[in-house]
């Protein structure tokens, strides 16, 4: 009973793909058109990193890899992950928006505030976290799409290019900065236990739905902002300040707000996967767990900013360590379950 | 552990969240309506204008028959010390969200964008789309001019050039557009031109039933803006000016417009006609040295025909099509040879068709701009 299908898992990672793309800061030099190339190929790529997963699940319905003893070395790296993430994540925030609005919201503000609304939300449960992301869902895409089409006559025009000065420090750099964005990837594995369908069907629409998303996000950022767009900062935040008088006056706010829920669907996210985690190590009450959590991070992430220390930067290695560990599980788990099948087969074609 | 306590906890710290700087109220705000830049010989003049409303002790506090506007200047070595400048005669919380136009005087130098753009760019409240033109002299001189009939008088520069851009009469030039001109090799962009014209109109003389002192025959001075021409800005400086005409086949033809109109005799009779852009397309080919850029436009009329038969307003568009297509042909040569050929997006088609001739000359655009023409087909 306390699962959810595979749409709704689909839909909390499309929330937090919207997180992610909200904090994207191009790189100098960055050519908008080569970075949505380059993000739909590695987004095919993450695809067929999942492959060996779906094999798994489609055998045995899990990792045979994490069973008996190599649970607790799982929920070991679950846990550091998730923590480790939702620090991040919550600087990542903290940062931007105070960057965006200096004379209005402070990082120890956004902070003290983030994480306890995070486990509020995760304190609901499974399935009470993906209503809301749903609910979150079906509120910002709309929303989104009705500030796009209202810069439709401005979309894919004369700045759009595949110029490049140098080529292939550009790739070589523009890949380096999109994996910085790769949380969803770690959340898919970590919220895998919750999951009655299939995972391959859950992957299949979320990469699907994130393309079409980030595409149109970029082009219409590149098409709006032409040359200027590498030095534009949060794109979002950007695209937003390019809308004066169109449709809304001011839709940065709107932007704001999508940043920020999309924000706390993300760090609830990783809260369920780091309750789940110390779980195993103790019977806590799952509420008593989320809110020592949420204050442990708070005072972390505090303690971490007045150091003038940036978390931000734990987002990718953890996101590479984490998709590599996790890859090679996958394969681990897929290879073993191929040899118990055909010994198995071995056996019954011997009786 | 019951969920009151999550509540809790988060409104405590909301209490610290809230308390910490709150954002002024709307009616605490000075609100920047429109923003003149002028080169001086020290440095840079602004001129803002600022929401004023003049309807105090009436029923509304807006008086639509006044501008509601005042004005305040500030004087500095950078446009961000001028803006200070201004900023410390208003005081209180100072609103730039709503500014609504960016005029810059004849003499200013847009190359040095860092003295000029850098408070725009700083600032969180400044809107990228928002309009820019040139002043005919300074900035200062045209947002002095009162125009009563709206709420607010600077509402009325970004109308004038949506009205004229609708017309085929101006292109629509934006912050966000002007910034990128400045990442080009050529600092090239087009403006609209505000220019302040004196009218003056005879008054009768008054009837004195009311008490009123007749006053003869009187002439009322009235002023008046009017976007008459653009300015041609290469290299950061304006150059030279472009006719209404002009700028709207430029609009059209580097994607910034939509509407194109010309003057046509026919039958004998002199009309306007004016064009709707359905779709354009663009295509490069290269032959040795040469590079050719030619652009397609489909266009459909835009004038309500009632009074004459269709074939005779099929034939006047023909005509008036035949005509535009020339006058575009005839600027485009004139920008590639005078001006800048960016004007018409020729370093967007050349990064785009062929990047590596591009990366090859780009320490040496000129002589490659010297190839390019451009061929130009309205159907």
């Amino acid at each position: 009973m306390n699962t959810i299908s595979e749409y709704s898992l689909a839909a909390v990672l499309l929330v937090i793909k919207l997180f992610t793309l909200s904090m994207y800061v191009p790189v100098d030099g960055e050519n908008p058109v080569i970075t949505a190339v380059i993000f739909t190929i590695m987004s095919l790529i993450k695809l067929c990193t999942l492959i060996p997963l779906f094999y798994c699940a489609k055998k045995q319905g899990g990792y045979a890899a994490l069973s008996g003893r190599f649970k607790a070395f799982g929920c070991i790296f679950f846990a550091l992950g998730a923590a480790g993430l939702a620090a991040a994540v919550s600087d990542l925030l903290s940062t931007a928006i105070e960057s965006v609005y200096p004379d209005r919201y402070t990082k120890f503000s956004i902070t003290l505030i983030f994480f306890f609304i995070c486990a509020y939300i995760a304190s609901m449960g499974i399935k009470g976290f993906s209503r809301c992301s749903a609910g979150a869902l079906f509120v910002i895409l709309p929303l989104m799409l009705f500030v796009f089409y209202q810069m439709r006559g401005a979309l894919l025009n004369d700045r759009l290019n595949f110029y490049a000065d140098r080529p292939l420090p550009l790739i070589n750099q523009t890949v380096k900065n999109l994996l910085e964005y790769t949380v969803d990837y770690f959340i898919f594995f970590g919220l895998l236990p919750y999951l009655k369908g299939s995972p391959s069907r859950a992957a299949g629409i979320y990469i699907c739905a994130d393309i079409i998303i980030v595409l149109l996000v970029l082009l219409t950022s590149a098409s709006v902002m032409g040359s200027f767009w590498d030095n534009s900062g949060y794109i979002f935040f950007a695209l937003s300040f390019s809308t004066f008088g169109s449709v809304i006056d001011r839709s940065d706010g709107i932007y704001l707000a999508i940043s920020s829920g999309a924000a706390i669907i993300c760090g609830s996210a990783l809260l369920i996967v780091l309750k789940d985690s110390l779980n195993f190590f103790n019977g806590a009450k799952d509420k008593n767990i989320l809110l020592i959590s949420a204050a442990a991070l708070t005072a972390i992430c505090v303690f971490a900013d007045n150091l003038q220390l940036s978390s931000q930067r734990l987002i990718t290695p953890i996101c590479l360590f984490s998709a590599a560990v996790l890859f090679i599980i996958s394969c681990i788990s897929a290879v073993r379950i191929k040899r118990i099948d055909v010994m198995k087969n071995e056996r019954t074609a011997q009786s | 552990m019951k969920r009151i306590y999550y509540f809790l906890i988060i409104a405590l710290f909301s209490l610290i969240y809230f308390n910490n700087g709150a954002p002024p109220e709307i009616a605490d705000r000075i609100m920047i309506h429109a923003v003149g830049i002028d080169r001086t010989q020290h440095g840079y003049n602004v001129t803002m204008q600022v929401f004023s409303p003049s309807g105090t002790g009436s029923d509304t506090a807006i008086d639509p028959s006044l501008p509601n506007v005042s004005l305040v200047s500030g004087k500095g070595i950078t446009v961000n010390d001028a803006m200070k400048d201004c900023i410390i005669k208003l005081g209180g919380n100072v609103f730039l969200g709503q500014n609504r136009m960016i005029i810059f005087g004849k003499s200013i130098d847009l190359s040095k964008k860092d003295d000029i753009f850098g408070y725009f760019l700083a600032s969180s409240d400044t809107f990228m789309n928002v309009d820019c033109a040139m002043a005919e002299n300074t900035a200062a001189e045209i947002l002095s001019v009162p125009i009563p009939g709206s709420a607010i008088s600077s509402e009325k520069y970004p109308d004038m050039i949506e009205a004229a851009a609708a017309d085929g009469r101006c292109l629509k030039t934006t912050f966000l557009d002007v910034i990128d001109s400045l990442e080009s090799h050529d600092i090239a962009v087009i403006l609209p031109i505000f220019s302040k014209t004196q009218k003056q109109t005879e008054g009768k003389s008054s009837d004195s039933a009311e008490g009123k002192e007749s006053g003869g025959d009187e002439a009322l001075p009235e002023s008046e803006l009017e976007i008459k021409n653009g300015a041609l800005i290469v290299g950061g400086r304006a150059r030279a000016q472009l006719t209404y005409e002009q700028m709207g086949i430029a609009g059209m033809l580097n994607g910034m417009g939509e509407y194109i109109r010309t003057e046509i005799k026919y039958d004998g009779v002199s009309r306007t006609k004016t064009f709707k852009l359905r779709s354009r397309e663009v295509n490069v080919t290269r032959s040795g040295d040469d590079i050719d850029i030619y652009i397609t436009c489909r266009l459909s009329p835009k004038d309500a025909q009632i009074f004459h038969s269709k074939r005779h307003d099929h034939n006047a568009d023909m005509e008036a099509v035949k005509l535009l297509e020339k006058k575009s042909q005839a600027l485009c040569d004139q920008l590639c040879a005078a001006d800048s050929p960016e004007l018409l997006n020729a370093d967007l088609y050349l990064k785009r068709y062929f990047p590596s001739l591009y990366r090859q000359n780009k320490d040496d655009l000129d002589r490659l701009y010297k190839n390019i023409s451009y061929h130009i087909k309205y159907m």
